[in-house]
């Protein structure tokens, strides 16, 4: 045998006997350590998302070509984007324009009436809160009534007004009493 | 120069002939004790009893609470205590099926609160100190900032740890198990992980991953370091490392062998 061959061979056993050792000294070590893990336990919150009708407006300004005691009706839809059930609110935000003054809002689920509120009053403080659960995934289709006051004059001719119509939601379970954040 | 690496190789052959067999040794006794003896425990079941005072196993939801020491005792199947090794070890007392499992919570909201129950059974011959240590591995979000976890003894209703994720991260919390003659010490742990309902929407969609440990820590005063985290101390990683290694060492030896066989008919 030449020496190289040898030599080799040395090296070898030499890498060997330290991986042995390694070895060695990690089975020892988990022998002794007495240890128990319970590893990766996981914790995930849930997603809370709603959509108002797909982003698009409900109302445009033709919509508001109301005369006194006349109304407008438009379908919307609400639609649970979330992970969990939620229950849902919706108000007006940043109404701008006097008519506000003489126009009254309701909200439909079908036939039957679930809001109604002057204007001015269906704000975030008075807002309609849902009584019913909106299940993950779930669309409703709800309508809501623009009306116009009798009693306007003709003041608010030719008057228009803007708003943002709101939708939040909030989750059902550990909240009984429904608060919105 | 020649006979010189001759000699060497020779002693080398020894030392690793050595070190195999104490590896072979160390291996063997591994698998005993953490797979073997629990295996053997079961089957001896039936020879004692554990009973677990005010302890009610939580529901599938995972909310539960001590019970009040009249409709929650229960009695689960025991382990023999005849097989001890000397050495301590800790194992989870497989007395309950829904016991020992792993927290896997999904849309969490606040007010949510999980809760899961480990059995912790210790071999050992004196006073030894229990710790337990829960350790953040991921979060997004911050999460554990907002995750609370309650550690209890299941038993005495005394709190082990409370705090956030964040607050207890790989701090020790530990209890003095003492020696008795059964040399065995059943410890049963309450863990709830609770989200209060004050938290906000910052939180949404967030995850965090944790691990719960329990090792035994045999210094006094606590001086010594406790092991790594992580992954390193799997005892399966161990074992198939060990295995690995064992037969690496093998398919050595036998290219050695072929080698010199080879070597051997060429010099003829």
């Amino acid at each position: 045998m030449n020496n190289s061959s040898l030599q080799k061979k040395v090296w070898l056993s030499i890498a060997a006997i330290v991986l042995l050792f390694v070895m060695f000294v990690v089975t020892t070590y988990a022998f002794v350590s007495a240890f128990l893990s319970v590893e990766d336990n996981l914790f995930e919150t849930a997603k809370v998302d709603i959509d108002l009708n797909g982003g698009v407006a409900i109302f445009t300004e033709e919509d508001f070509a109301l005369e006194p005691g006349r109304s407008n009706k438009k379908d919307f839809t609400i639609t649970n984007n979330s992970t969990v059930d939620v229950y849902y609110r919706i108000y007006l935000d940043g109404i701008v324009g006097d008519l506000q003054d003489v126009l009254r809002f309701e909200i439909y689920d079908g036939e039957e009436l679930l809001y109604a509120a002057d204007m001015d009053d269906f704000n975030r403080d008075t807002p309609f809160v849902s009584d019913k659960v909106l299940a993950v995934g779930e669309t409703k289709v709800l309508s809501t009534v623009v009306v116009m006051d009798t009693k306007a004059g003709n003041h608010y001719q030719n008057q228009s007004c803007s708003f943002d119509m709101v939708a939040n939601a909030t989750q059902v379970r550990n909240n009984p009493t429904k608060v919105f954040e | 120069m020649g006979k010189n690496l001759n000699k060497k190789s020779s002693v080398l052959k020894i030392l690793i002939i050595v070190l195999s067999v104490l590896l072979a040794i160390s291996l063997s006794l591994l698998v005993g004790v953490k797979y073997v003896l629990p295996a053997i425990s079961s089957w001896l079941g039936d020879e004692t009893t554990v009973t677990v005072p005010n302890y009610i196993t939580p529901s599938v939801d995972g909310d539960a609470s001590n019970g009040d020491g009249t409709s929650g005792n229960q009695q689960l199947a025991g382990v023999s205590s005849t097989v001890q090794p000397t050495a301590p070890v800790l194992e989870f007392y497989q007395g309950n099926a829904e016991h020992n499992r792993r927290f896997e919570v999904r849309n969490m909201v606040p007010g949510d609160k999980e809760v899961r129950y480990y059995d912790i059974r210790a071999h050992h011959s004196k006073d030894v100190t229990l710790v337990f240590r829960g350790v953040v591995t991921e979060q997004t979000r911050n999460l554990g900032d907002v995750l609370d976890v309650v550690v209890t003894n299941a038993e005495t209703g005394a709190v082990l740890c409370e705090g956030t994720f964040n607050e207890i991260h790989e701090i020790e919390f530990r209890t003095v198990l003492p020696a008795n003659s059964d040399k065995v010490t059943d410890t049963f742990y309450k863990v709830e992980v609770s989200m209060d309902t004050s938290v906000g929407n910052d939180y949404q969609v967030a995850r965090l991953l944790a691990d719960l440990q329990w090792y035994i820590d045999e210094g006094s005063e606590g001086l010594d370091p406790p092991p790594q985290t992580g992954d390193s101390t799997q005892i399966v990683l161990w074992v198939v490392i060990a295995g690995s290694a064992m037969l690496l060492i093998f398919i050595l030896l036998f290219t050695r062998r072929k080698n010199e066989e080879e070597e051997a008919e060429t010099d003829e």
